[in-house]
């Protein structure tokens, strides 16, 4: 049983596999640390520029999106298409 | 009679192999398991499918399979081969996820990070077993919980296990209410389950707008080989959120992400050949598999436990199982589980944090693979 086990270490050291496994662990929780970092500071980021750049009081979705485009847009071409064919 | 005898050595019957039976029986009872028990049908009715598809018997030449060049499941394949389907199904992921839970308890996302764990583990497992380090990345990306990201990292690192990496990693995210709860049980007291977290802040549009432009430029500069996965995530969620892009973030989220994943489910099921699935090496990576999901979930709760003998809002720590990614399902396991010691207890949001995480996390996780393991 000691020999398989020997083995499965040497492996493991032969292809640098707790360098690679420590390595990778600690840039995943790094990149995710940053990420939570920048996450906490957003809404101090957010105050401060608050007064340079006022959100928007009206949410584009709701009167600029394209869906209303469109509906306008058919919303002419019906009107159009009505007028030509009362010609 | 000849001509019957002829188109009956020709056909299918003629050329079975018991091998061929069981993996149309594993394709049916996919099917079944989506069907009756509504286990990700989204993915296993596709993938069951095409498991039967690829498993039936065919004679030398007739060149239809997945690996046969110039037939159609060959260019379909394509997409899967060549890691382009993981990162369109990433688009759509991130046209339809709502970081808000995220960006309102930011410490739930090393949550993400803890369950990572079971990706780098398993590596070590695989190796002592046998298999070559790119191998090994590759079995172990199946901690990541995340099919499409199994599935990039098997392509460039093992392309020949990549079939079997693919179903183990989506059949153990469909049973994902299964595996997990035991595991979320023994690492956790009645009374941590029976915490309450704290409501969170509510998030604002130009917080949601601005989190994925900052987010994808610190993933991507940290961890670079990882930016094709998170690169498309965060596009698609800035999509979503910027209210400027409906339409194309509309499309990401329905008809792309849906016609990705009809390509890519029934042509990986396709690529299920019997001689190479039923063997000791698929064994073995479904055994490795399982046990990265499930140092994964520990991985992810006992972190909880830990950031507890910290912080002063107690984190409960059912929603640490939830780092693993298989959004959603991991997040509704921990709500199911904190609901039934307390019917009062709404965990669903909080564990949606912890969840979209360990989908960067997992990204993030598999382009440090790559680049170190890639040609090794």
């Amino acid at each position: 049983m000691s020999t398989p086990l020997y083995i499965g270490w040497q492996r493991i050291v032969d292809g640098q596999g707790l360098e690679i496994a420590f390595t990778g662990m600690f840039i995943v929780f790094l990149a995710l640390a940053a990420i939570s970092f920048c996450i906490a500071m957003l809404p101090k980021v957010m105050a401060s520029i608050g007064g340079i750049l006022p959100e928007s009081p009206h949410n584009p979705t709701e009167s600029e999106s394209p869906h209303d485009d469109e509906a306008v847009a058919a919303a002419v071409g019906f009107a159009l298409d009505e007028k030509n064919n009362n010609r | 009679m000849t001509i019957l005898y002829d188109f009956l050595s020709a056909s299918g019957l003629a050329s079975a192999t018991w091998g061929h039976g069981v993996m149309i029986l594993i394709g049916m009872v996919m099917i079944v398991l989506a069907i009756v028990r509504r286990y990700e049908p989204l993915l296993l009715v596709p993938i069951g499918f095409g498991i039967m598809l690829g498993n039936i018997p065919m004679m030398e030449g007739d060149g239809h399979g997945v690996y046969d060049e110039g037939s159609v499941l060959y260019y379909i394949y394509f997409g899967v081969r060549e890691g382009i389907f993981p990162p369109l199904i990433f688009l759509g992921i991130g046209a339809m996820t709502d970081f808000s839970a995220m960006l309102s308890n930011p410490r739930l996302v090393l949550l993400g990070a803890a369950a990572q764990i079971g990706i780098f583990l398993t590596l070590l497992g695989a190796m002592a077993i046998g298999f070559t380090p790119a191998e090994s990345g590759a079995i172990a990306i199946i901690g990541g919980a995340d099919g499409p990201t199994a599935i990039f990292l098997s392509s460039k690192l093992a392309p020949h296990l990549l079939s079997m990496i693919a179903i183990a990693s989506y059949s153990y995210m469909a049973l994902v209410p299964i595996i997990q709860p035991p595991i979320m049980r023994l690492f956790t007291t009645r009374e941590e389950r029976l915490i309450r977290m704290v409501s969170p802040r509510t998030v604002s549009q130009r917080e949601k707008i601005i989190f994925p432009i900052v987010a994808f430029i610190i993933a991507a500069m940290i961890a670079p080989d990882s930016v094709v996965l998170v690169g498309m995530l965060f596009f698609g969620n800035l999509l979503k959120e910027c209210g400027v892009t409906e339409r194309l973030a509309n499309t990401a989220r329905t008809s792309m992400i849906d016609i990705v994943t009809i390509l890519l489910g029934f042509s990986v099921g396709a690529s299920t050949q019997a001689e190479a699935f039923l063997s000791l090496e698929s064994l073995f990576i479904f055994a490795l598999g399982v046990v990265s999901f499930c140092i994964a979930t520990s991985g992810g709760v006992l972190f909880a436990k830990f950031m507890n003998l910290f912080v002063k809002d107690k984190i409960n720590p059912l929603i640490g199982a939830a780092g693993v990614s298989a959004v959603p399902m991991a997040a509704r396991v921990a709500q199911v589980e904190a609901h039934r010691e307390d019917p009062q207890n709404f965990l669903l949001f909080h564990a949606m944090g912890p969840n979209v995480a360990g989908v960067l996390g997992s990204a993030i996780a598999a382009g440090i693979l790559w680049s170190v393991l890639v040609g090794v």
